[in-house]
């Protein structure tokens, strides 16, 4: 768990951004007003897929740098 | 003696002739597609695994019809049968029987309706699939180029988008025409998950079309490539990359974190989530046992046991719906579109890269795994033979995998809520 460790910043921010997500979409929305409701329920799916995304940039970024991947 | 009883000893020749025109027609139809796609199955031109055990199916269903004796009938028809009424049926399956008195003669009866009642209907063999689908694929491809290949699976779901309100606007209520629509993402358990789920008196037509035309892609496609990308485009080397190293336990912590978010997003669609992020993490964990099991035994048995199923599932009279043709027509619609789309994303990426990147990869976006991203490769070796794309073309291959279960979360989830 090296690698993941020593790019925590991308996984915690992205895990942290698709759980924000999670809960505008699933929490949040279903207490708005209809209106309300589809636009929070789409912006919170699409920041937890964003959230994803930025983990995977994470990892290409730490591929781009060409860091050598830590044993574990 | 009389001349009906020799009919009687050769019912699946006496109920043939007992059927009205449409149901005799669509047995000698079915049995003759059956075949068809035996044949081509055997040549390749057709998935085999899928296709041979469809097509035998479809061959002995439509065959084996016969007279069913009095309890029988009441069971699978669900009613009352009149004196002197002769139903025609089989001892395969019986599809449309729901009452649990019903069902369970039927269990003791039809040989494949246990495997029917017990894991198709319920989705589990679509969930068996899709984690065997998991073990074969290196998330790694999506994690080494996250953009591209996100893009190129998002715009290879045009068809899985586009068809929708195409459906809609022929006359189908949202539930169906997000059923026929989910083909566009050239997913076959994703489509029986979202038929099963939302169309559920549709699902056989639905499915088997869906079937028919993914085991079509692979032949279909290299020519929508020849079309729209032109031999010189087709032809171009990417410039070389050095091996991307992405370690199993980033894999694993992405398939965690991502399998986590996504069934909190989209309950509905969570056992799908599960299986195939469940394959994922698997591979990665190294639990080679569990490995070759799944994409052994599992994934063989449950392709072979859906393939039969879908065949036997094709009998004319559960078949033939009057929404049918309908569905012919809006499956190579989406598939059609979700081909161009890839295609058009594969343009995009060829631009904003600065003409580095072979458009040919953006089809692998569609998610037939692997199909779509060896098709990509095959066609553009037949230009360059020492050109490589397959990388690219899996990553993207992969996306189109989890943007069409996360389409598919979106369609379960949304579709019951519109009226």
């Amino acid at each position: 768990m090296k690698n993941v460790a020593a790019n925590a910043r991308y996984w915690v921010v992205g895990t942290l951004a698709a759980l924000a997500g999670v809960a505008l979409a699933r929490v949040v929305a279903p207490h708005l007003s209809p209106s309300a409701r589809i636009a929070c329920t789409v912006g919170g799916q699409l920041l937890a897929l964003a959230g994803l995304v930025f983990i995977a940039f994470g990892v290409s970024r730490r591929v781009r740098r060409g860091e050598k991947p830590a044993q574990t | 003696m009389h001349f009906h009883d020799i009919l009687n000893v050769f019912q699946g020749v006496t109920t043939l002739l007992d059927s009205s025109w449409p149901i005799l027609l669509g047995r000698v139809g079915l049995m003759l597609l059956g075949m068809v796609l035996v044949y081509y199955g055997k040549k390749g031109v057709l998935e085999p695994l899928l296709m041979i055990p469809m097509g035998l199916g479809m061959c002995a269903v439509n065959a084996g019809v016969l007279f069913l004796d009095p309890t029988t009938a009441a069971a699978v028809t669900e009613g009352p049968i009149a004196d002197g009424v002769r139903t025609h049926g089989t001892l395969m399956m019986a599809p449309l029987v729901q009452k649990t008195d019903n069902l369970m003669y039927v269990l003791q009866v039809d040989f494949l309706q246990p495997i029917y009642t017990f894991a198709f209907s319920n989705g589990l063999i679509a969930c068996l699939v899709f984690m065997g689908i998991g073990v074969l694929l290196d998330v790694g491809f999506v994690l080494a180029r996250p953009f591209l290949s996100m893009f190129l699976a998002l715009c290879a779901e045009l068809g899985t988008v586009a068809t929708f309100p195409i459906a809609v606007a022929m006359g189908l209520p949202y539930n169906e025409a997000a059923s026929i629509a989910m083909v566009g993402g050239a997913d076959g358990p994703m489509v029986l998950f979202t038929s099963l789920t939302l169309a559920k008196d549709l699902f056989v037509p639905i499915t088997v079309v869906a079937y028919l035309y993914l085991g079509l892609t692979y032949g279909g496609y290299p020519y929508l490539i020849r079309l729209l990308v032109p031999e010189k485009l087709r032809g171009l080397k990417m410039p070389p990359k050095p091996v991307v190293r992405i370690t199993s336990d980033e894999k694993l912590t992405f398939a965690v974190v991502a399998c986590t978010v996504l069934c909190l997003l989209f309950p509905s669609a969570a056992p799908l989530f599960l299986s195939l992020f469940l394959g994922v993490a698997v591979r990665e964990a190294g639990l080679s046992y569990f490995v070759a099991f799944i994409d052994g035994p599992i994934l063989y048995g449950s392709t072979m046991f859906l393939g039969l199923l879908l065949g036997v599932l094709c009998e004319a009279s559960t078949i033939l719906n009057p929404k049918v043709l309908i569905l012919l027509i809006l499956g190579i619609l989406a598939l059609l579109l979700s081909g161009i789309g890839g295609i058009c994303g594969g343009y995009l990426a060829y631009y904003f890269s600065g003409r580095k990147i072979n458009p040919v990869i953006g089809i692998a976006g569609v998610s037939c795994v692997p199909s779509t991203a060896k098709v990509a490769q095959k066609e553009v070796s037949l230009v360059t033979p020492d050109s490589i794309i397959l990388p690219e073309a899996l990553g993207a291959n992969i996306s189109g995998v989890i943007t069409t279960a996360i389409l598919t979360g979106i369609y379960v989830t949304l579709i019951p809520l519109l009226k």
